[in-house]
């Protein structure tokens, strides 16, 4: 979205000659635009002048308290993600191969389950604190210090614990493919390990550690339930409030745009910041170093650092869950539950095929003719990850109900018919939401892989008579399958947490493990909540694990399936 | 062309037929709701048993004004229930109610409990009440409102956040009662006598009272029952063992009470059916049920109260119409956004 | 002195790079270790700059050991500047960065000089702000050479420092590179399986074979005129092979007689020679009548095949002769060995090189 103006001949010159595949990826483009553009009319739309009270009151409270939160998580997630990614894929120490995977179990753990644990736990009367107590003799909460759970470094903390493992992702992707020629270069020229780590394995995967720390801070910027749960006051918990309380979705939406604005300038600095430089190794020489043996001192600081994510983030979570998921067990076994566990797993599946088929289709059709308009309707549509979930449903409702009430309208008038409404309430529109909400999670992966099929592969395939449609099928999907499953999985774990749009946009007599998990957490009823949250992490653990072996596959075939997930998105 | 576009709308037609709940049925009622669902289950199913009647239900939190004006005339919607007065009192405003007409309603529930052209009424009542520590309280210390902002509370009253409805609701009707300036000077000074930033729902500030943390809390009263009844989470009931209930008054003129409703779509397709849900709710036998399981207030004068219930006292509930509360809730919002109560 | 590598041995898994290498480069010389692909040479480059630790045997650099049984000086420790075969340039870092990457150690105004001054050595003073992907390959092993070179190392390694160039500019950079590590007199080990380009820039030449070990040293001259093996004279130009046995003196071959005076007779020995050190005759006066394969013009140079109409083996010769070959078919064409040019081994000593 950089220059319109200037390449609109450009647009017209790609109108002029469209075929089939730019056209479908024009129109897929404009499809899944239509919501966040939906988004910016809401909020230019008229309203009664909120947007002064809060501009005079909670507004630059909202705006601090955002920027802790992302700054926290920002870089509590790089620390650890890079921390760990660095370790597992450059030292061997024991249970290095376990860990190569183990630690991205935290990301089928929704931000506001783990929330709601930790509470449990360190709360006054939890476990913890009940512990010190007994163990010093304390007696009140006035004897003693003990860190507030429900705070801006709570939230930080519990949004760090299942977010990081986007960045170790990421991170890890771009330490394996990194030449082992310039770590060994910087070696000669006297810079010890931990300064070459700084001054040029960090700065080589910069590229990919912001795509995966923007993803995170994405996450962050439209999490409601845990900025909710915990008081933290947010922009997001700032947003539902004008919306509930002021009855002002104009106000919700000016700001949802306020977020997207952080986004967008986030973004750009940052590659500001990097405008001359360019990431691709100069040798086409790809020769990883070996993994450096650690000594058994430092094979258990090693192990340190990566068990203490996965203990933190996952197996504790687990563990509780598990506990309190057996009080409650008869809520598992219940037809609602089981239809909801099913509705889950075919909204996220349904929802991540669809999502991965545009993104083939948009990142292909930019391939073979990409023009402005396409350009743009491409890098708006990745931003819809950033828009919090209730405010997107309400963007994709409004002109999903006008379409069908237009086609209701024109029955009406001309047969006497009524058609109602033909897709708003029915599990295409969730769907529909859900490919809106995650598209910029398979559209970043299948961008970057697709690009790196070369173009001389492309001439390869046409002069031995492959059209676009056979190339694709026959040549792109199948050195980009890695990139492609790696997309599928990331949306289906997202799909599997979802809950805003669901709750918006769902059919009746419909429940999700998500909205099943919300029923009873809304009133902190934790225990009851645990058969459900316990449902999610099962099923998301399944596709975790599926990941991380493709990616430990890469190695070999250097396919690399998960790229930049979102330099899309870092171009927004 | 023509054809082909007529095609593949009916393909389109067939397939979200196929997916969706059939929009025009004899005997079936669509609900929006925004109750906790497990809590409205029991009134339902009974609803179906007596009438044959099937539910169908969207627990929407958010966005139900928003999917009914997207929606229009083609709703599916039937009933709407809400949680609080203002939600449902925003969708009489955006003209998305049409009036409910029924003589058993208008005998059963009080007509400060209804709109005042009948676009909703109200089903149940919760007072928004002081619970306070047993061992460090007197009985008699708080008698209003008016004294949770007295200097001599400092440090001692836990809350939740001042943006969530029942507190909002709270702020609203003291602007009722006393006046906008006032009602910010109140809610300075409970927001003065906080002993920790508002957090949590309400059963964590019994919790915290047991905990020690504070001797007074704003809550509603039914999540006693909800405490004293846990056999799962045995720890609740000592928590609830820990306060006593008052009944605050806005000096002397009655507890604030924060009650559900119900209204019934513009464009209600099976409206005989939504009035008879209506009324089933509005029944003695709902508002009986309402207290039994659910330790809420019925709003039919006279309506029997589960024993449990009684046991925390009696109160006169604050003589108001609630249609006041609800105009009075975005400025009750700005209030608890000027004195920064949530910070 | 500069490098010296003492009894080094190595292996990966079951796969024994080398038993026992040493060697040793003088302070300001140039040694070139030359060998084909796949003998270790890039691993023994390794391990004088420590990227590597060898399983036995000792690295000393500058009068100090660096590495041995007990020791093992990491590489960034040494003061070793490595041009890697790929360059490795840092490609996060423009050309005045990766250069003054070595030199940390420096106060800021001093690094700047130093980094002026070495660009200005290779030439690249107005590409400093340049990013790597901008620049020429030729440019880019410019700046890895500058690179290495900044730092001023003790020793200088250079892993096949031309082969990624084309074969126009690698001329034109292989005389550049000699002046300026000549210019700065240090201590080089370079690396490469071109004889052409170790004969190039070498005081010194280690011909190694496939299996790792050392076959000759000596300077360009002597490993080229006098190989000690046949495998380094293969490594240095086409050569033919003849078997035969020595007789009285001298072998008699299918190219005519070769004198190895001395010899004990019964002695079996292998001839070996180059394509320039048969001289062809086209008028039938002198040598073994030949039957010519194939002939080609390179236009200075003619390629000519050909086998000997006495030999039983029906062998096919390749030489090389100046100027075009003007000859037809039924001409009789004689060839013969030209003794001077001719290498003798003895079959017993070099079954395997």
């Amino acid at each position: 979205m950089t220059d319109l103006t200037g390449s609109t001949p450009k647009t017209f010159a790609s109108l002029r000659n469209l075929d089939g595949w730019s056209l479908a990826a024009l129109a897929a483009a404009l499809l899944v635009t239509f919501p966040i553009v939906t988004v910016f009319v809401l909020a230019v739309a008229p309203d009664t002048p909120v947007f002064g009270h809060l501009a005079s009151t909670v507004l630059p409270r909202y705006l601090r308290t955002t920027a802790g939160l992302m700054l926290g998580v920002g870089i509590g997630t790089a620390v650890l993600g890079v921390a760990t990614a660095w370790l597992v894929t450059m030292y061997r120490f024991p249970g290095v191969q376990l860990f190569q995977w183990a630690l991205l179990l935290p990301l089928a753990i929704p931000a506001y389950v783990i929330a709601f644990i930790y509470t449990e736990i360190l709360d006054f009367s939890g476990p913890m604190q009940t512990g010190m107590r007994a163990f010093y003799g304390w007696h009140g909460p006035r004897d003693y210090w003990f860190p507030e759970i429900r705070s801006l470094g709570g939230a930080i903390s519990m949004m760090t614990l299942v977010l990081y493992p986007y960045v170790y992702l990421l991170a890890r992707a771009a330490f394996l493919e990194q030449a082992a020629g310039v770590i060994e270069a910087s070696r000669t020229l006297g810079r010890g390990p931990w300064r070459t780590f700084f001054s040029v394995s960090l700065p080589l995967a910069r590229p990919a550690i912001v795509i995966g720390i923007s993803l995170a801070l994405m996450e962050t910027l439209n999490d409601f339930g845990t900025v909710d749960f915990f008081a933290v006051q947010t922009l997001t918990l700032g947003l539902y409030d004008v919306w509930r309380n002021m009855n002002s979705l104009a106000g919700a939406a000016q700001i949802a745009c306020i977020v997207l604005l952080i986004v967008i300038v986030l973004i750009m600095a940052e590659r500001y910041a990097r405008r001359s430089q360019r990431y691709f190794n100069t040798t086409r020489r790809l020769n990883p170093s070996p993994p450096t043996q650690l000594s058994p001192m430092r094979s258990a600081i090693a192990c340190t650092v990566c068990v203490v994510p996965v203990a933190l983030g996952f197996l504790l979570p687990v563990i509780w869950l598990i506990y309190d998921a057996l009080l409650y067990r008869e809520l598992a076994e219940t037809e609602i539950f089981l239809s909801a566990a099913a509705n889950s797993l075919m909204l996220s599946s349904l929802a991540a095929v669809i999502a991965v088929m545009i993104a083939i289709i948009l990142a292909y059709g930019a391939r073979l003719r990409g023009g402005a308009l396409l350009k743009v309707a491409t890098r708006l549509a990745n931003v819809g990850y950033a828009v919090p979930g209730a405010v997107l449903a309400i963007g994709v409702l409004i002109p999903m109900a006008w379409f069908d009430n237009s086609i209701d309208s024109f029955f009406r008038d001309r047969f006497g018919v009524a058609t109602g409404l033909l897709l708003s309430g029915t599990i295409v529109a969730l769907t529909f939401g859900y490919v809106v909400r995650f598209l910029a999670l398979a559209l970043g992966a299948m961008e970057v892989s697709l690009a790196r099929v070369t173009p001389s592969i492309d001439g390869a395939a046409r002069t031995l008579g492959a059209g676009p449609g056979r190339r694709l099928l026959r040549v792109h999907l199948p050195i980009v399958r890695g990139s492609m499953l790696a997309a599928v999985i990331l949306v289906f774990v997202d799909g599997m947490k979802e809950l805003p749009m669901t709750i918006v946009m769902r059919p009746f007599n419909f429940e999700t493990l998500a909205t099943q998990v919300h029923q009873y957490s809304a009133n902190e009823r934790f225990a009851q909540a645990a058969p459900a949250a316990l449902g999610i992490v099962l099923v998301g653990l399944l596709p975790v694990i599926l990941l991380s072996r493709a990616i430990g596959r890469r190695r070999e075939s250097l396919a690399p399936p998960v790229p930049g997930i979102a330099t899309a998105v870092e171009q927004g | 062309m023509k054809a082909k576009f007529l095609l593949v709308l009916g393909l389109a037609a067939t397939v979200s037929a196929s997916l969706a709940v059939p929009v025009v049925a004899a005997e079936e009622v669509n609900l929006y709701s925004n109750r906790t669902p497990d809590l409205i289950a029991p009134f339902l199913n009974e609803f179906t048993k007596q009438t044959g009647i099937k539910v169908n239900i969207v627990h929407a939190a958010t966005g139900m004004l928003e999917r009914l004006q997207a929606e229009g005339r083609n709703t599916p919607a039937d009933v709407v229930l809400t949680a609080d007065v203002s939600r449902v009192d925003q969708l009489a405003s955006a003209a998305l109610l049409q009036p409910v007409k029924s003589a058993l309603i208008d005998k059963n529930i009080p007509a400060h409990f209804r709109q005042h052209d009948g676009l909703w009424i109200a089903l149940t009542s919760r007072a928004r009440v002081a619970y306070i520590a047993k061992d460090r309280v007197m009985p008699g210390a708080i008698k209003t409102y008016e004294d949770l902002a007295k200097p001599e509370w400092k440090g001692k009253i836990c809350t939740r956040s001042g943006k969530h409805e029942y507190n909002v609701g709270l702020l609203a009707a003291m602007i009722a009662e006393k006046g906008e300036t006032a009602a910010e000077d109140w809610a300075r000074g409970v927001k003065a006598n906080l002993a920790r930033k508002p957090q949590g729902n309400d059963r964590v500030q019994v919790k915290a009272i047991k905990d020690g943390v504070c001797d007074v809390a704003i809550v509603n009263t039914y999540y006693m029952g909800l405490m004293q009844t846990n056999n799962k989470e045995p720890e609740q009931k000592e928590w609830s063992n820990a306060v006593n209930i008052v009944f605050p008054t806005f000096d002397g003129k009655g507890t604030h009470v924060n009650v559900s409703a119900a209204g019934i779509t513009k464009y209600s397709k099976n409206k005989d059916n939504a009035v008879k849900l209506l009324e089933f709710l509005a029944s003695d036998l709902a508002q009986k049920m309402y207290a039994e399981t659910n330790f809420e207030y019925p709003v039919k004068p006279g309506a029997e109260i589960a024993p449990l219930v009684k046991s925390w006292g009696s109160f006169t509930a604050q003589e108001i119409n609630l249609e006041t509360i609800a105009k009075n809730w975005g400025l009750a919002s700005k209030i608890m956004d000027r004195v920064d109560f949530d910070s | 002195m500069g490098l010296g590598l003492e009894h080094i041995r190595h292996a990966y898994g079951d796969h024994l790079v080398f038993p026992d290498f040493s060697f040793d480069i003088a302070a300001g010389e140039i040694v070139c270790l030359l060998g084909p692909s796949g003998c270790g040479k890039t691993t023994l480059l390794r391990i004088a700059a420590g990227l590597e630790r060898q399983q036995a045997g000792r690295v000393r650099l500058a009068e100090r050991i660096v590495s041995d049984d007990t020791r093992h000086l990491p590489p960034e420790a040494r003061n070793v500047g490595l041009m890697f075969q790929d360059y490795a340039l840092f490609p996060h870092l423009d050309v005045a960065g990766n250069v003054a990457f070595g030199l940390a150690h420096l106060s800021a105004a001093d690094r700047a000089a130093r980094v002026a001054e070495t660009l200005a050595q290779v030439g690249m003073g107005d590409r400093a702000k340049a990013f790597p992907h901008t620049l020429s390959g030729g440019q880019q092993q410019r700046v890895a050479l500058a690179r290495a070179l900044a730092p001023k190392p003790a020793v200088m390694l250079l892993d096949e420092p031309f082969s990624g160039l084309d074969q126009y500019i690698r001329i034109q950079v292989r005389e550049e590179t000699l002046s300026i590590l000549k210019e700065s007199g240090v201590a080089t080990l370079l690396v490469t399986h071109h004889p052409e380009e170790g004969m190039f820039m070498a005081d010194r030449i280690l011909v190694m074979g496939p299996t790792g070990r050392v076959l000759q040293e000596g300077t360009p001259n002597e490993v080229y005129s006098a190989p000690a093996h046949p495998y380094v004279a293969s490594f240095f130009g086409q050569i033919n092979r003849i078997e035969g046995v020595a007789q009285g003196g001298r072998v008699e071959t299918v190219l005519g007689a070769v004198p190895v005076p001395g010899w004990a007779d019964g002695c079996r020995v292998e001839i070996v020679f180059r394509d320039d050190a048969i001289d062809l005759n086209p008028t039938g006066t002198a040598g073994c009548p030949i039957e010519i394969v194939d002939a080609r013009t390179l236009g200075r140079y003619s390629f000519v095949k050909f086998r000997a109409k006495q030999d039983d083996k029906q062998a096919v010769f390749r030489c090389r002769v100046p100027g075009t070959l003007a000859a037809s078919p039924s001409q009789d064409i004689r060839a013969a060995i030209r003794p001077e040019d001719a290498f003798v081994y003895r079959m017993d000593d070099f079954r395997e090189p």
